[in-house]
């Protein structure tokens, strides 16, 4: 059931990714979603591989279902909110569709834990918190950098 | 997390790999038709992505089909082996936007790439930079060089409907 639940929420996010009115550019849009899941992949194996920290279901269909949320509906996730933090007007309106997208990447990962696609040992929803924060907060400062370099290319023309 | 096993053949020769590829790269985006700045940083993330994508799903975790350097685990010199991606990412849109790739050429284009990514695998393989195990093989390898490089060709030619590659200089 955990699968189901999980490849739904890929499904979804997927859907609403490529429905969505994109205030980023394409190549803005690729950007995001390749710092994302580095920066993702990267985090998972250190905290669950490297530190022990959490486990990883061994068993083939959740497995595949912890890859399928790394790979796509974390990254696709973060994507969908750079677009919104575009049409943000204020701070506030950003730090609103933030805790919306940490909240959404929340209940996939207390999904995981109820269906032991996940287990935590010494890790817990809080640091996952404070992580997903975190990697909202960087991939939102590469890309303003990312943007910057073709207004340079512009001006330097 | 370790620096290394122990610094050897594999760690010198993946450090001057790394350095020849990124020697090219920098001989590349001093021509006239280099690429625009945000594709050429696109494409050395596209590369590297790639990389850590396929080791950490097929080479790591459950499946676990091959070993990077000296271990299972994460060790620094990994990170110089992800690194060796990102200027072939530069390599392939380089050069699809220099050879004019189109309708024609496009399957030649991915096939040669496929095959140099098989060859590259065996070199690396063979300096014992990757070891295979649990019955992987490096033919196994080819599907999986011939899928990536189609869409990343398919990538390219959306993207080249929406953006301009070269540099405008």
């Amino acid at each position: 059931m955990g699968f189901v639940l999980i490849v739904s929420l890929a499904w979804l996010v997927l859907m609403l990714f490529t429905s969505m009115n994109k205030k980023l550019t394409f190549i803005e849009n690729t950007f995001v979603y390749l710092v994302a899941l580095v920066i993702h992949i990267n985090f998972t194996w250190i905290v669950y591989e490297e530190l022990n920290m959490a486990k990883i279901s061994q068993q083939i269909l959740d497995n595949s279902a912890f890859l399928i949320h790394r790979s796509i509906t974390l990254p696709l996730t973060v994507a969908i909110t750079m677009n919104l933090f575009r049409t943000a007007p204020s701070f506030g309106s950003k730090l609103f569709k933030t805790t919306l997208s940490v909240l959404f990447l929340v209940v996939a990962v207390v999904i995981a834990l109820y269906f032991d696609i996940v287990e935590y040992k010494k890790w817990n929803i809080g640091y996952e918190i404070i992580y997903l924060i975190l990697l909202h907060l960087v991939v939102q400062y590469l890309l303003k950098h990312f943007g910057q370099l073709k207004t340079r290319g512009v001006n330097e023309a | 997390m370790k620096l290394w096993e122990n610094f050897g053949g594999n760690e010198l020769f993946l450090l001057i790999t790394t350095a020849a590829a990124y020697f090219v790269y920098f001989l590349l985006i001093r021509r006239p038709d280099k690429l625009a700045k945000q594709i050429r940083i696109l494409s050395l993330l596209w590369g590297m992505s790639i990389g850590i994508l396929y080791d950490f799903t097929i080479g790591g975790g459950r499946t676990d089909f091959y070993k990077i350097n000296d271990l299972n685990n994460y060790e620094v010199t990994d990170v110089l082996y992800y690194l060796l991606f990102a200027p072939f990412g530069y390599f392939f849109f380089y050069f699809y936007e220099k050879m004019k790739i189109g309708k024609k050429t496009f399957i030649i284009y991915v096939l040669v790439w496929a095959l140099l990514g098989v060859f590259f695998q065996w070199v690396l393989t063979a300096a014992g930079i990757i070891t295979l195990q649990k019955g992987y093989r490096i033919a196994h390898s080819f599907p999986i060089f011939l899928l990536t490089q189609t869409l990343t060709g398919v990538y390219i030619q959306v993207l080249k409907s929406k953006e301009q590659l070269s540099a405008a200089e």
